[in-house]
């Protein structure tokens, strides 16, 4: 049961408790009311797309991997024209447009490379078993996951045979590290409410973002049991759902708006995801599992700009990726188009237990000073 | 080119005593009179801190790229047509026939033929005969995006704009140890490892030793320290010595804590200069990219920086008349451009501020991709504008706090970013 809800059952109307019991990889902060129940903390430390990967990509991606904007570029009849006429290789389109940000100016034409297995990750998003299209979502094909389950992840259809996001690509690896170095990344999972770690029918959880580094002992690992701070000044990227463990299993229910905070290669900005679900194996310091929801397109794709200074390295064609992704889009259809907004997606993630801080007045966020240290006069 | 009339030692000298006399008020002198009565430049004290500075008031920069050949000015009249980058080779520059020139973006501070180099003011030779100013070595120049005295709209905005000019500083006369930070309330005294200087609010401090040293310390002056202009040093508690500016004494917060504490507790930071009022059309929230300016409603305001940094010559490319690629690369054709990004358009009776002006903007910005920005012929609109960079709100920020158009750049050439307030740098 959730923590207020349990507290209520019991009689039980303790006040906001800092200075809090410290349990089990947690911290009560202000969420927590019931002193008998536990908290758990989470800081996320990897996320990758969860997609479905050979070593050598045959199995699923026969015809190759995708083309990159340079090939494309190259390929292009009037490359050498617009690159003489606007300056450079990824002048692509007739006004000397980057296919980054004015993707439909840009037409590839070096064969595109689908995706072509039918194994696939991710939560059956839509809780159809075909994929027809419903009020919430358009028509699309449905992966059958590991345990047979018929899943959703779009997705996988677009970046399944792209370089620079599989396992080792250049972009999944440079956003990975990013997360470890850069506070801007911060995503704190917070569950309260918790009687029993292997099962409890009904706890609460909040997503907050952090303000904190991360810490790698010698081999390289995350370091669990530091604190974690509440960024409590940008309460727009704090959501809010309950959920259940189901033997040791956190299964959140979905968040209907969900906004993370995002540094992805280079770039400071955010994620938008809607009903986003977690399903996170509790057991040990060092918890894994998935994420899941529909990204939102037009985020996701203003967030894909900070990829036009990776498209060479990490292999990747922003002209075909929009377009794949708005074909595949399946979630949130427009009202007046009946095009999709959103497309599901699902996430292998990775974190470490932590002590999740509410900073108060009695605990600033210290960020001035930090600041001025480096500061040049603007 | 700048030729400065003052530039002549013999008759800039009274001027000049009397510039640095004022600027000896605010406690902010250069060297020795002496050496400074004979300086071409005078100081102007900026939204930025105190610059180098034309006899007419117009700012002067420095060019990073200057700095590995003394006595040398990199920045000429030659007109360069191609450029190069790692990877990618040569390419043509866009836009030739409107291409200016390095020297015409940036006009060196010339000097008179009969001027003489005294202390740390020298002279170079250009390649066409002129002298030129140079501060420690370093050649001075004006730049052309600067249109009123006290304009500093050479220097950046952002850390995106990379291509190394940045305002001519003027040594502070300040006693060891001190430094000037930007804040959003202006130019604060800080300690050389950045943390603000604070003072008690309200009334002027001769002996301290209350409780509210236990969580500011003193900052200690040595007993024999010489001091001069507005600075002082004042009895601390315990027979100790302090710093005081203004007649006030200075304190400073251990390292780790920050001014959330005592500003309810009636301190304030020590304000060198206090900044220009934001005008009333401005505001500023926090974001996921720091605190930033924004809209009346909320929404992110953005300006587009550009550098040619290809170019040998590094010219900035976000001035009226440069090529439009560095806007169609990123929006694709005029109408659309003019949909994407919107001038904030500043009200009948808008008025400038500081760093805040309001300027004729064109809207579209181009007519021609392969042409130059502000063509004749396109409408203006009257926007605002922060360093002279016209602000605009990005199509896809929704709700206030997005900043979904930021970043958004042509390689390391032209890129929309949002402003950050003072204090805010981040590298985002």
């Amino acid at each position: 049961m959730g923590t207020q809800r349990k507290g209520q059952a019991r009689g039980v109307r303790t006040g906001l408790a800092l200075g809090a019991v410290f349990l089990a990889g947690g911290v009560v902060g202000p969420a927590a009311s019931d002193p008998q129940s536990r908290t758990i903390g989470l800081v996320i430390t990897g996320w990758h797309f969860a997609l479905q990967e050979s070593k050598d990509a045959k199995s699923e991606c026969p015809a190759g991997l995708n083309a990159d904007d340079l090939e494309n570029g190259i390929a292009q009849a009037n490359s050498q024209e617009l690159r003489n006429k606007y300056g450079h290789h990824f002048s692509r389109g007739p006004n000397g447009e980057m296919s980054t940000y004015v993707p439909l100016a840009v037409v590839d034409p070096l064969p595109l490379r689908e995706l072509q297995t039918k194994a696939g990750f991710g939560f059956n998003l839509d809780g159809t078993n075909d994929g027809r299209a419903t009020p919430h979502s358009c028509k699309h094909e449905k992966f059958t996951n590991a345990e047979g389950e018929l899943v959703d992840n779009q997705m996988a259809r677009v970046f399944g045979c792209v370089a620079g996001w599989r396992k080792g690509g250049f972009a999944d690896e440079f956003y990975n590290e990013e997360i470890a170095t850069n506070p801007a990344n911060r995503t704190l999972i917070e569950v309260t409410g918790v009687d029993d770690e292997r099962n409890d029918p009904d706890v609460d959880i909040v997503i907050y973002k952090g303000l904190d580094r991360l810490s790698k002992d010698p081999s390289g690992q995350f370091i669990p049991f530091l604190t974690q701070r509440v960024d409590t000044e940008l309460t727009e990227f704090i959501s809010k759902t309950h959920g259940k463990i189901v033997n040791g299993v956190l299964i959140t229910q979905a968040i209907p708006v969900a906004r993370l905070p995002l540094r992805q290669i280079a770039t400071t900005g955010e994620r938008k995801m809607h009903d986003l679900q977690f399903r996170i194996v509790l057991e040990g310091p060092r918890p894994s599992g998935m994420a899941a929801g529909y990204e939102d397109l037009k985020v996701w794709w203003n967030m894909q700009k900070a990829h036009s200074i990776s498209v060479g390295p990490a292999h990747f064609s922003p002209a075909t990726e929009y377009r794949q992704a708005h074909r595949y889009a399946d979630g949130l259809p427009d009202p007046t188009t009946g095009q999709c907004t959103a497309i599901s997606t699902a996430y292998r993630i990775n974190a470490v237990r932590t002590f999740i801080v509410h900073p108060t007045l009695q605990q600033p966020r210290q960020q001035r000073v930090a600041v001025a240290t480096t500061a040049q006069p603007q | 080119m700048i030729r400065d009339p003052k530039s002549d030692t013999r008759r800039s000298a009274p001027i000049l005593a009397a510039l640095l006399g004022g600027v000896a008020m605010f406690g902010a002198a250069g060297a020795a009179a002496s050496a400074a009565d004979q300086a071409p430049a005078r100081v102007e004290i900026t939204e930025v801190g105190p610059v180098f500075a034309t006899s007419s008031g117009m700012t002067l920069y420095n060019w990073a790229a200057d700095a590995a050949t003394p006595g040398i000015s990199k920045c000429t009249n030659a007109h360069y047509q191609i450029q190069s980058e790692a990877n990618y080779g040569n390419f043509p520059l866009p836009a030739p026939a409107t291409r200016k020139t390095c020297a015409e973006k940036w006009p060196p501070f010339l000097a008179s033929a009969d001027a003489k180099a005294t202390g740390d003011w020298s002279l170079i030779h250009r390649p066409d005969g002129a002298m030129q100013w140079a501060f420690q070595g370093r050649p001075l120049y004006a730049s052309a995006k600067d249109h009123r005295p006290g304009d500093v709209n050479g220097e950046p905005v952002n850390v995106r704009d990379r291509a190394g000019w940045h305002v001519a500083k003027a040594p502070l006369d300040f006693p060891p140890g001190f430094k000037l930070v930007r804040l959003p309330e202006g130019l604060v005294l800080a300690t050389e490892d950045g943390r603000p200087a604070y003072v008690r609010r309200g009334g002027r401090i001769q002996r301290t030793s209350s409780a509210s040293t236990e969580l500011l310390q003193p900052i200690a002056a040595p007993g024999l320290g010489h001091v001069t202009g507005k600075w002082s040093i004042v009895d601390g508690a315990a027979g100790s010595r302090q710093y005081a500016f203004d007649g006030e004494a200075l304190y400073v917060l251990p390292v780790g804590l920050s001014e959330t504490d005592i500003k309810e507790a009636g301190w304030t930071s020590a304000i060198f200069r206090r900044a220009a009022p934001l005008p009333p059309q401005i505001h500023t929230r926090p974001t996921i990219l720091g605190h930033i300016y924004t809209a009346a409603d909320g929404k992110s305001l953005y300006v587009l920086s550009c550098a040619e940094l290809g170019a040998p010559d590094a010219l900035p490319c976000d001035d009226p008349g440069d090529a439009a690629v560095y806007w169609s690369a990123l929006c694709g054709a005029p109408a659309e451009c003019s949909r994407r990004w919107r001038p904030y358009l500043a009200p009948a009776n808008a008025r400038p501020s500081g760093e805040w002006t309001i300027e004729e903007v064109s809207d579209p910005p181009f007519l021609d991709a392969a042409g130059a920005t502000y063509p004749p012929g396109t409408p203006r609109v009257k926007a605002w504008a922060y360093r002279g960079k016209p602000l605009y709100t990005f199509v896809d920020d929704d709700v206030p706090g997005e900043t979904l158009g930021h970043a958004i750049q042509y390689w390391n050439r032209s890129a929309f970013t949002v402003v950050n307030t003072p204090g805010e740098y981040r590298d985002n």
